[in-house]
């Protein structure tokens, strides 16, 4: 699935939902992508780094800088106090429009 | 969510590049670690490098990928303020000439409007520059010097009381003695007032104690003007005709206490003062815990031991300051709103230059849209634009309005200068007025522009050919209204302005009643600390006798005091008449007292009896027109008698003149003069009961006047041809240059009654000129735009066999409608709003036909001539042409 057909609001969902586990840098965030998705979702930089800072100007997440696992620097982008109240909500409500579209789905 | 998206907005602003060089980093961190990774999956290191960076998708995409996901993006659309400023200068470059005008316009419109609230604000807005102004009380009585100190022994009432009085000190200069306006107060005033010297320290009951005070403390403009700066001024020695004063302290700047034009403060000396101190006024100060009706109670309670006289009497009311009188308020407020008249129009016409700008660059907007500019980034930059140019002509306004200040001032009268508690200027909230009107200012003239700019589409553009013919009839409409506005405005502004015209003509048409051509008033002012009253009647005495022998002297007359229309002793009395009759007089009676050549030297004939004669015993009255009707009607008045109320010396008409005109003609009811008869007293010889002050023999109609530390006199002097008064001048100074001397030219004096008046005129003509000639560029810029947007209609009526005279009647008629509604609507305003002008005005009514139609018929006909110029080029048009560019 191309980032295109991500639905928008989608990726944020997503990131936010990874760094709630741990703080991760951009390029962890997007293997990890990979990873939970089996390959399916391909997020590109092009939509990742938007999305980073999206969040970051909203409050949901704070960046700083550590070192990784090798040993060179990155930017850590952890989750805020108002960046879980978000993710709360926005899974609450993806779970109802998933509820709720595959309803239709087997009904019809 | 809004917080953190404005504060990380901010933060962006604040530091572009510190936001840029962050994302930098951060992608080319991700870069490296996606690098690693290819590597450790087994690429070659090059191989990793290109495939990372082709999947990376390009730096600068990403770069300009993520600045669209960030706060304020949809805002602005564009990276940093400092790019849309460079885009807003560089639209504001392609405006030109327009821009200039544009910015000039608004400029001078904010500038004039600030002047107008700094005046206002000075003199009418009475702001207190004391703290607690409430406590600040008027102390009413007769007071001796035992009384005041009684008084100031008080301390349960007050926390302060002080006292001053006017004078005048005579500065040495290198050519003649400057006099300046002096307050001689006690020590504690400043204290009392909550306000001490900046400078040095204040006075102490050791200044006053001292026989004769030899310190002074200075305001801050008199210490830089001597001394170069005000810390410098403190210790130095001001030299003055009288006795050197070493100055102890200066005032901050503005302090204006008692008046505005005081620069020297004195330590009162009781020696010099007249028992029952002439003109002097007491401020206390109320403690904090006591109520006015309180401290009025306990000071009525010791009454007794505070004045030990039995008809003593201590009145306390609260202190007023600078209060304008109504006329002055409704010129003031009749100035403010003309400056706010002229902002509106400037505003208009800016909108409309800006609009037509808009409507120019339509294609420009277009294409940007087309490009993906969002609608939010067109609007922000129409508004950064607008932003742009307000701040310029805030900034030019600032400096238009702190010249103007002091033009103003040195304009101004006196009498309105120093009116105030508070000096005119630019100050920090005539500041934020401007910034505030100049923010006014930005809103109405980038509306038009804002509106046009968030309008704009894509396809309606790109369809039409060209920019001309993609002018909207939205952008007409509103330049229809804008222009209609701005003719409106203008013929109210020109209606205002020939109203004041026409009253200021009145009132210097007005017959003085006197023959006032060639005559100068020499006005002496004698400081009482160097002449004693011998030498003051003395040096007035040799002064006329030297005048008299000057060549050009036709004739010399003197005044006890002010002559004529000044001031003099007026009253509303309760007339008595010898047959025990009591007349109360509505007008006031003015009464100078002159010597016998007096009525030659003015012209004045009398048309009853005689005028004094030198032989007449100081008894004798002259009496005007006016009084005579209004005391006897028609009965002969020579011979009969009358005093000004009780206690009043009796004192026969001998002669009637005709009326005179006095200040007190100028408005309101007529005023009544009477001329008692003024002997001047011979050199040399003493006169007794006299009231210290005044120089010579008190009148004997009413009681003399009390009298100030300074004395004055007038001269009045017939001359044989104008252009000798300069000499006067010198010639007064060669016999004493201890004196103060001024010569003015009577008809001078009579127009300077009117100096605010004129003022007024000068102001809102100017305005109102203005507010023409952009009315006038108004009408001249929409019609050409309507010819514009009508050439193809015009073409094809012409090839349907229109004439140029057809075509040229129907641009005509369109524009005449538009003046005509603008200026019916200027007229109605104008006569609304008549009614709060109507005090202001004399020998004219507010809804003077004459004026109302000259104003109609003139702005109808320049803004014809302005349209000139479109109809001509609409009647050229050649339909072939137009229609082969379709």
């Amino acid at each position: 699935v191309q980032p295109k057909g991500l639905l928008q609001g989608t990726l944020d969902l997503l990131i936010l939902r990874i760094i709630a586990r741990e703080p991760m840098h951009g390029w962890g965030i997007m293997q990890r992508l990979r990873v939970l998705t089996d390959g399916l979702f391909q997020v590109t930089p092009g939509s990742l780094f938007p999305a980073l800072q999206r969040l970051e100007d909203n409050g949901w997440a704070a960046g700083s800088w550590n070192a990784t696992e090798h040993n060179r620097r990155a930017k850590y982008y952890a989750i805020t106090r108002s960046g879980r109240k978000q993710l709360a909500r926005e899974e609450a409500s993806w779970k109802a429009i998933t509820v709720a579209v595959s309803k239709v789905l087997e009904g019809a | 969510m809004w917080w953190p998206r404005c504060r990380a907005l901010v933060r962006r602003l604040l530091h572009p590049r510190a936001a840029e060089r962050a994302l930098d980093a951060e992608v080319h961190a991700y870069l490296e670690q996606d690098i690693e990774a290819r590597r450790r999956a087994g690429m070659s290191a090059e191989e990793a490098r290109r495939t990372a960076l082709l999947d990376l998708g390009g730096l600068d995409q990403l770069k300009a990928c993520v600045k669209d996901s960030q706060a304020g993006a949809r805002l602005y659309g564009f990276p940093n303020l400092g790019h849309d400023v460079r885009w807003a200068i560089r639209g504001i470059r392609g405006r030109g000439w327009s821009g200039v005008l544009s910015v000039t316009l608004m400029a001078i419109a904010i500038a004039a409007s600030t002047l107008a609230f700094s005046a206002t604000d000075a003199l009418l807005l009475s702001r207190v520059p004391y703290p607690e102004p409430d406590r600040l009380v008027t102390v009413r009585s007769m007071v001796q010097q035992s009384a005041f100190e009684n008084l100031r022994r008080q301390t349960d009432v007050f926390s302060g009381v002080s006292a001053h009085q006017p004078a005048l000190t005579f500065l040495t200069t290198a050519t003649e003695p400057e006099p300046v306006d002096t307050a001689y107060v006690t020590p504690g005033l400043f204290e009392t007032l909550g306000i001490l010297p900046r400078w040095g320290r204040p006075f102490v009951d050791a200044d006053r104690l001292s026989v004769s005070p030899t310190v002074a403390i200075v305001d801050a403009g008199l210490a830089r003007e001597r001394f170069g700066s005000p810390a410098a001024a403190v210790g130095k020695v001001l030299a003055t005709s009288d006795r050197p004063l070493t100055v102890i302290g200066v005032m901050p700047p503005g302090f204006r206490y008692p008046a505005g034009a005081v620069r020297i403060w004195r330590a009162l000396d009781f020696e010099q003062l007249h028992p029952t101190f002439p003109n002097m006024t007491m401020i206390g100060r109320l403690e904090p815990s006591i109520s006015l009706e309180n401290a009025s109670a306990r000071l009525t309670a010791r009454l007794p031991e505070l004045v030990r006289k039995d008809s003593g009497k201590v009145d306390i009311i609260p202190r007023t300051f600078g209060q304008s009188s109504e006329e002055r308020a409704t010129m003031l407020r009749v100035l403010l709103a003309a400056a706010l008249c002229l902002v509106l129009a400037a505003c208009a016409n800016v909108a409309s230059l800006e609009l037509a700008g808009g409507i120019r660059r339509a294609g420009v907007l277009s294409i940007r849209m087309a490009l993906g500019a969002s609608r939010g980034s067109l609007i922000w930059v129409a508004m950064m634009e607008g932003a742009c140019l307000a701040a310029l002509a805030i900034a030019l306004a600032a400096g238009l309005a702190s010249v103007g200040a002091s033009m103003l001032v040195s304009f101004l009268p006196d009498t309105i200068v120093f009116a105030g508690v508070n000096p005119i200027d630019v100050d920090w909230r005539a500041l934020t007025f401007l910034i505030g009107i100049g923010a006014g200012v930005w809103l109405f003239a980038s509306l038009p522009a804002v509106v046009y700019a968030s309008r704009s589409n894509v396809l309606g553009v790109l369809k039409s050919q060209g920019p001309r013919a993609s002018v909207s009839r939205a952008g007409a409409w509103v330049r229809r209204v804008v222009t209609l506005t701005e003719v409106a405005l203008a013929v109210m502004l020109l209606v205002g302005g020939l109203l004041y015209l026409r009253t200021y003509a009145a009132l210097l048409n007005v017959e003085t009643g006197m023959d006032t051509d060639n005559v100068v008033s020499l006005r002496m002012t004698m400081p009482l600390e160097t002449f004693s009253d011998s030498g003051r009647a003395d040096l007035v005495n040799r002064i006329e006798a030297r005048l008299t022998a000057f060549p050009a002297v036709v004739s010399a007359s003197r005044v006890l005091g002010t002559a004529p229309p000044g001031n003099a002793y007026t009253m509303r009395p309760v007339v008595e008449l010898e047959d025990g009759r009591t007349a109360r007089e509505e007008a006031s009676i003015t009464v100078y007292s002159v010597t016998p050549s007096f009525f030659t030297t003015m012209g004045l004939a009398p048309i009853r009896g005689r005028v004094f004669d030198s032989a007449d015993p100081g008894s004798l009255v002259v009496i005007t027109d006016t009084l005579w009707r209004f005391l006897w009607a028609d009965a002969d008045p020579i011979g009969r008698s009358f005093r000004l109320g009780q206690g009043m010396p009796w004192t026969t008409v001998v002669g009637v003149v005709p009326h005179v005109r006095t200040n007190r003609d100028d408005r309101g009811g007529p005023n009544a003069t009477a001329f008692s008869y003024f002997q001047a007293p011979r050199s040399g010889t003493s006169q007794p009961a006299r009231p210290r002050g005044e120089e010579g023999e008190p009148t004997p109609l009413v009681n003399a006047p009390t009298g100030t530390l300074f004395s004055s006199s007038s001269i009045l002097l017939r001359l044989s041809d104008l252009s000798f008064a300069g000499e006067l001048l010198g010639v007064a100074r060669s016999v004493d240059s201890r004196a103060r001397y001024t010569v003015e030219p009577l008809d001078a004096t009579y127009a300077l009654r009117h100096a605010e008046t004129r003022m007024a005129t000068s102001i809102v003509t100017a305005f109102a000129g203005i507010a023409f000639l952009i009315a006038i560029a108004g009408v001249f810029g929409v019609m050409t735009v309507v010819v514009n947007s009508r050439t193809r209609e015009i073409g094809i009526r012409m090839a349907l066999g229109a004439g140029a005279q057809e075509v040229r009647r129907m641009v005509f008629g369109s524009s005449l409608r538009l003046i005509l509604a603008g200026v019916a609507i200027g007229l109605a305003t104008a006569v609304g709003a008549s009614r709060y002008i109507e005090s202001q005005l004399f020998g004219v009514t507010p809804t003077d036909p004459l004026t109302l139609g000259v104003v109609s018929a003139v702005v109808t006909m320049a803004a014809m001539l302005a349209t000139w110029h479109p109809a001509t080029r609409a009647a050229r048009v050649d339909p072939a042409e137009t229609l082969r560019v379709e």
